[in-house]
C-alpha cells in the first residue's frame, strides 16, 4: 500500500524544480522530507497530492494513476495541509473542518473527533480567519483528519511551523495515532527535533534531486545533512541516558560548546 | 530643526518670487492686448470655438471673415481650418491663423485660463458668451457687434443694425400667441423617455414655449428627470418629444404607455438641430415648435372620451393668428439673402 | 439548515416584503408632500413594475457579488469588478455613435434602446477577461482582477474616444445612462429573461454553495479536498458575469448593491455560501427596494435622482458600518 512518485521531473519555465525524483511513501510509516529552501520539497508535495501534474513521470496510489482517480476516492486517500492555510471567507472552525468532507459522505462524528484531536473544542465556533497562525494550522490539520480514512496519507507542508511546543506535542501525538492506526504521513520539516520525533523514513532533497533516502536514523546524521544543507551539523543527545537519543542539530554558533 | 525652517523659508521665498514674476508678466501682456474694436469689417479675422456663435456670425453677414471653426460649425466652407471645439482648442493652429477675434462659449467653470492667456499674449479680442437660455442669446446679440466693430464706423453701424434686427425678430417670434400653443394645454416637452427628461421652467425650450403662451406641465426648474408615475400624474394634454442631433428618439416611443396624450394621439416629434442647443435660430425653432403642435390639430374637449382625432386634420381656417404672426415676421424685417434666421429650414 | 439560517432568511424576506409594501404605498409627487395610500389603475401598474424590477435586479446583483467575492477570495469584489459595466458603457456609447454617424444602418441597433448594445458590450468584456485571466493555463483570482482592471481601462478609453467624435449634446446621454435607473415600464420578455437568470443564479449558487466555500481555501488545499477548482472558477465567473451583464443592460450600472448585500446577509446568516446566496438575493432585493423608496421621497427641487446616485451615496457609510459590525461578531 504505497504512494509512489516514479521518476518525477518538472520545471517552471527555465527553473528545474524536480529531477527524476523517485519516492515511495508507505502506509504505517512517517516519511519526512528535508532540504534547503528551493530544493523542491513543496513541488514534490504538490505532485504527490495531484495538484501539479509533473512534466515527466507518474504518481500512483497502490498502482492506480493518481490523475485517474475519482475526486472522492482521491480525497479519501490523500489529505493535504499547506504551510500557511488560507481561509478566504469568514467561516467558523467547525464549518471549515466539515468541509474536509466536501467530496465525501457526511460523517459528523469524524468531524467532532478531528476537532477534539487537535484541541479545538473550545474554539469551534470562532471565525477561522481571525485565529492566530498556530490555531489556523490546527484547524487545517483537523480538516485533514476529518477528510482522511484511517488508511490514508496525510501530506503536510511544514505542519509545525506556527505551533508552540504544547501544540506540537498534540500534533505529534495525533500523527503517531494516525500511523499506528494504519495511515501514512508525509511531511516536510525544517525542525530536526520534530523530524527525529516523528520520522520513520527520511528523504533529503537538493536542487530537485534526491540526495539520500531511507530509514530516518541513518539519514538524519550530520554527514548526510551537511551534504544536503551546506551547513554544519553536530550530533547531540536529547533526553536522559535511558530514554534519550541522538539527534543531529544545525550548528548555529560559530564555535562548538563544551561537550 | 533649524535646517527644516530654513528650507521652508527658502521655498516660500522662491514661491513668492515666482508669483511676482508671473503677475508682472500678466500685467504687461494685458498692456499689450488691444481691447479696442476694429473699424472695418475687412479687418476682422474671426476664429470661432462655438457652433452657435458661428451661426450667429454667419447670420450677421460675417461668414467671409471667419478663418477658424469647430468640426460642428455649419454654414461656412469646410475648407476653413478647424481650431477646436467647445471643450478644447488647438493653440498652434490658432496662432498660425492670426485671428483678431475669438468667439468662445465658455462652460460654467469659466473660460479656459490657457486660452485667455494665449489671447492676451497675441492681442486677440475674446468674445465669451455662455448660451444657456434665451436671455443669454439676446444679451449676446446686443453686446457682440460693438465689441467686434466700432459702431461709429459705417461697417460697425451696419453690423449693429443687423444684430438689432435679429433681436427684434426673436422678440416678434416670441410675442406671437399661436392658437395651436394655447390649445395644446398643459404640455410636457421631453427629450428622453427612459428615464423621462423634461424641459422644465427656465430651460431653453421651456422659455420659448412659455413665451409663446404655452403652459409647461413640468413646473420643476431646469432639465429634470422625472418618473413615469410623475408623467401620469401631471397628465399633460400634449406631449412634445424633442430630438436633437443624433438622438435615437422616435415618435412611437411612448405608444406602449396609457397616457391621456398618447390615447388621444397628441404626441408629436420635434426634430431640430438647435432644440437641445441654444443658438441664434430662435425664430426658426419657435416656428418648428408651432408647426409641430399645429400638426396635431385641435384637441378633443376633455370630457369626450376616446373620440379618435386624426392627428393631421386640415386646420387652415383655425390658425389665422399663427399665420399672421409669421407673415408679420417676414414684413417687419428685411431678410438678407444668406440669412439662415430668415429661412424656414 | 440550522436555526440561525432560517431565522436570518425569514428576517430578510420580511424586510423585503415591508419595503415592497412601502414602495407601493408611499410616494411624493414633484414639488408636493409625502402621500401614503394604495394606488390604483395605471399608477399601480407602474409601481408594481418598479418593484419587480428592483427585486429582479437586486437579486441578480447580489448573487453575482456573492459568487465573485467567493471565487476571487476578495470581500471587496462587486459585480462590475471584471469589466462588465465599462464594457456595457462602451456598447451603449458605440450604439449612440453609430446611430448618429450612420443612422440608416444602425436602426437595428437601437430597436431595444440601450439594452441590446449594453448586453453585447458587457458579455464581450467578461469573455475577454476570462480569456486573459489565466496564469499557467489556469484561472486565478489575482490575474482575473488584473485582467478586469485592464479591460475596464480599455473600455473607458474607448468610451472617451467615441465621446470625442460626437457632438456635445450626445455626450451627456451616456452620463445619464451610467447613473443607473429602475425601469418603470418593462418589456416583459426582457425582464422575464433577467428574472429567469436571477432565479437560475440563486438555484445554481445554492447548489454550488459548498464548492464556493472550498474555493475560498488556498488553491492546493481546495484541490486536495476534492474540488475541481478550474472548472468551478469558470462556471462561477461566467454566471456572475452574465448576471451582472443582464442587470447593466436593463438598468445601467447600479453601485454598491452587489457589494453590500453579501456582507449584510453574512451578518445575519453566516458565511456558508449555500444559504448565503439565498440570503444575499433577499438582501439585494431589499436594499434596492429601500433605495427606490428613498428615491420617491427625496425632492431636491430638480426632479428625480437616479437610483444609482442613492445607492452610491448611501452605500459607502452603510458598507463601513457593516464592516465594523462584522468585526465584532463572534
Amino acid at each position: 500500500m504505497s504512494l509512489v512518485l516514479d521518476t518525477i521531473s518538472h520545471r517552471f519555465g527555465a527553473v528545474v524544480a524536480l529531477r527524476e525524483v523517485v519516492a515511495r511513501f508507505e502506509l504505517g510509516r512517517t516519511t519526512v522530507l528535508l532540504g534547503k529552501n528551493g530544493a523542491g520539497k513543496s513541488t514534490l508535495l504538490r505532485c504527490a497530492i495531484g495538484a501539479l501534474r509533473p512534466e515527466r513521470g507518474r504518481v500512483q496510489v497502490d498502482g492506480v494513476a493518481l490523475q485517474r482517480m475519482a475526486r472522492g476516492s482521491r480525497a479519501a486517500r490523500i489529505a493535504f495541509v499547506a504551510q500557511r492555510p488560507l481561509f478566504g471567507a469568514r467561516l467558523r472552525v467547525r464549518e471549515v473542518v466539515e468541509l474536509g468532507r466536501f467530496a465525501l459522505s457526511a460523517r459528523p462524528r469524524r468531524v467532532e473527533e478531528a476537532i477534539e484531536l487537535m484541541g479545538l473544542g473550545d474554539s469551534c465556533n470562532r471565525i477561522a480567519s481571525e485565529l492566530s497562525a498556530g490555531f489556523q494550522q490546527r484547524v487545517a490539520l483537523a480538516r485533514a483528519f476529518a477528510q482522511i480514512e484511517p488508511t490514508g496519507w496525510l501530506v503536510l507542508d511544514e505542519p509545525a511551523a506556527a505551533l508552540d511546543p504544547a501544540a506540537t506535542r498534540v500534533l505529534v501525538a495525533a500523527l503517531r495515532g494516525h500511523v499506528v492506526a494504519g495511515g501514512g504521513v508525509v511531511a516536510t520539516v525544517h525542525d530536526l527535533v520534530l523530524a527525529a520525533a516523528i520520522a520513520d523514513e527520511a528523504i533529503l532533497l537538493r536542487e530537485g534531486r534526491v540526495l539520500a533516502a531511507g530509514v530516518a536514523s541513518r539519514i538524519l546524521r550530520p554527514e548526510q545533512l551537511e551534504a544536503a544543507f551546506d551547513a554544519p551539523f553536530w550530533l547531540a543527545r536529547l533526553g536522559d541516558q535511558e530514554h534519550g537519543r541522538e539527534v543531529a542539530f544545525p550548528r548555529l554558533q560559530p564555535s562548538a560548546p563544551e561537550a | 530643526m533649524h535646517r527644516s525652517i530654513r528650507r521652508l523659508a527658502s521655498l516660500l521665498l522662491l514661491g513668492g518670487v515666482c508669483a511676482l514674476v508671473g503677475c508682472r508678466q500678466d500685467e504687461s501682456s494685458a498692456d499689450r492686448a488691444s481691447a479696442k474694436p476694429a473699424s472695418a469689417q475687412s479687418e476682422l479675422r474671426i476664429a470661432s470655438l462655438s457652433p452657435a456663435l458661428t451661426r450667429t456670425a454667419v447670420s450677421l453677414g460675417l461668414s467671409q471673415r471667419i478663418v477658424g471653426r469647430t468640426r460642428w460649425c455649419d454654414g461656412i466652407p469646410s475648407t476653413i481650418a478647424i481650431i477646436g471645439d467647445l471643450q478644447e482648442f488647438d493653440a498652434e493652429r490658432l496662432v498660425r491663423l492670426a485671428p483678431t477675434d475669438l468667439l468662445v462659449q465658455p462652460p460654467a467653470a469659466g473660460i479656459d485660463p490657457g486660452l485667455r492667456a494665449l489671447a492676451a499674449r497675441h492681442g486677440w479680442r475674446v468674445h465669451a458668451f455662455p448660451l444657456d437660455g434665451l436671455a443669454d442669446i439676446d444679451g449676446m446679440l446686443a453686446a457682440l457687434p460693438s465689441a467686434m466693430l466700432d459702431p461709429t464706423t459705417a461697417d460697425g453701424a451696419a453690423l449693429r443694425a443687423r444684430a438689432e434686427a435679429a433681436r427684434a425678430a426673436i422678440r416678434t417670434a416670441l410675442d406671437a400667441r399661436p392658437a395651436a400653443v394655447a390649445q395644446a394645454g398643459p404640455t410636457a416637452i421631453l427629450f428622453a423617455i427612459e428615464p423621462p427628461l423634461a424641459f422644465g421652467r427656465g430651460s431653453y425650450l421651456g422659455d420659448i414655449f412659455e413665451a409663446l403662451g404655452g403652459v409647461n406641465a413640468v413646473a420643476t426648474a431646469g432639465y429634470p428627470a422625472i418618473s413615469l408615475e410623475d408623467l401620469y400624474r401631471l397628465a399633460p394634454r400634449t406631449i412634445v418629444l424633442v430630438a436633437g442631433e443624433g438622438s435615437m428618439l422616435k415618435a412611437s416611443a411612448l405608444d406602449h404607455l396609457e397616457l391621456e396624450a398618447v390615447k388621444s394621439g397628441r404626441v408629436v416629434l420635434l426634430v431640430h438641430d438647435e432644440a437641445m442647443r441654444p443658438g441664434p435660430g430662435v425664430p426658426a425653432l419657435a416656428r418648428a415648435l408651432i408647426e409641430a403642435l399645429e400638426a396635431l390639430g385641435a384637441p378633443d374637449a376633455p370630457d369626450a372620451p376616446d373620440a379618435p382625432d386624426a392627428p393631421d386634420a386640415p386646420d387652415a381656417p383655425d390658425a389665422p393668428d399663427t399665420k399672421e404672426a409669421l407673415d408679420g415676421l417676414e414684413r417687419e424685417r428685411p431678410v438678407p439673402r444668406d440669412d439662415p434666421l430668415g429661412d424656414a429650414r | 439548515m440550522n436555526r440561525r439560517v432560517i431565522v436570518g432568511l425569514a428576517a430578510l424576506a420580511a424586510i423585503g416584503v415591508v419595503l415592497a409594501i412601502l414602495r407601493l404605498m408611499l410616494s411624493r409627487p414633484l414639488a408636493g408632500a409625502i402621500e401614503f395610500g394604495w394606488p390604483d389603475g395605471v399608477i399601480l401598474d407602474l409601481r408594481l413594475a418598479a418593484i419587480v424590477s428592483a427585486i429582479v435586479i437586486g437579486t441578480a446583483l447580489a448573487v453575482s457579488g456573492t459568487m465573485l467575492q467567493a471565487v476571487l477570495r476578495n470581500p471587496l469584489a462587486d459585480p462590475y469588478i471584471l469589466g462588465v459595466s465599462s464594457g456595457a458603457g462602451l456598447g451603449v456609447m458605440t450604439a449612440m455613435y453609430l446611430a448618429w454617424a450612420m443612422p440608416e444602418h444602425a436602426r437595428w441597433l437601437t430597436a431595444w434602446g440601450t439594452v441590446g448594445p449594453a448586453a453585447l458590450g458587457a458579455i464581450a468584456a467578461i469573455s475577454l477577461v476570462l480569456a486573459l485571466g489565466r496564469r499557467s493555463g489556469e484561472h486565478d483570482p489575482l490575474t482575473l482582477v488584473l485582467a478586469g482592471a485592464v479591460v475596464s481601462a480599455m473600455c473607458g478609453a474607448g468610451i472617451v474616444l467615441l465621446q470625442h467624435l460626437v457632438p456635445h449634446g450626445l455626450r451627456g446621454d451616456l452620463t445619464v445612462w451610467m447613473m443607473g435607473r429602475l425601469p418603470e415600464s418593462i418589456d416583459r420578455s426582457i425582464v422575464g429573461s433577467v428574472a429567469a437568470m436571477a432565479v437560475l443564479g440563486v438555484l445554481i449558487g445554492a447548489r454550488m454553495g459548498r464548492a464556493m466555500d472550498v474555493a475560498t481555501f488556498g488553491d492546493d488545499e481546495a484541490h486536495a479536498v476534492g474540488l475541481h477548482l478550474g472548472r468551478t472558477r469558470i462556471v462561477l465567473v461566467a454566471l456572475a458575469g452574465l448576471l451582472a451583464a443582464s442587470t447593466v443592460a436593463l438598468a445601467g450600472p447600479i453601485a454598491f448593491i452587489g457589494l453590500i448585500a453579501p456582507h449584510a446577509a453574512r451578518l445575519l446568516i453566516g458565511a456558508r455560501h449555500g444559504p448565503l446566496v439565498v440570503g444575499s438575493a433577499l438582501a439585494g432585493a431589499a436594499l434596492l427596494l429601500g433605495a427606490d423608496c428613498l428615491r420617491q421621497l427625496i425632492d431636491l427641487g430638480s426632479g428625480r435622482l437616479p437610483v444609482g446616485v442613492i445607492t452610491a451615496l448611501l452605500g459607502g457609510p452603510v458598507f463601513l458600518w457593516l464592516l465594523r459590525s462584522g468585526r465584532g461578531s463572534a
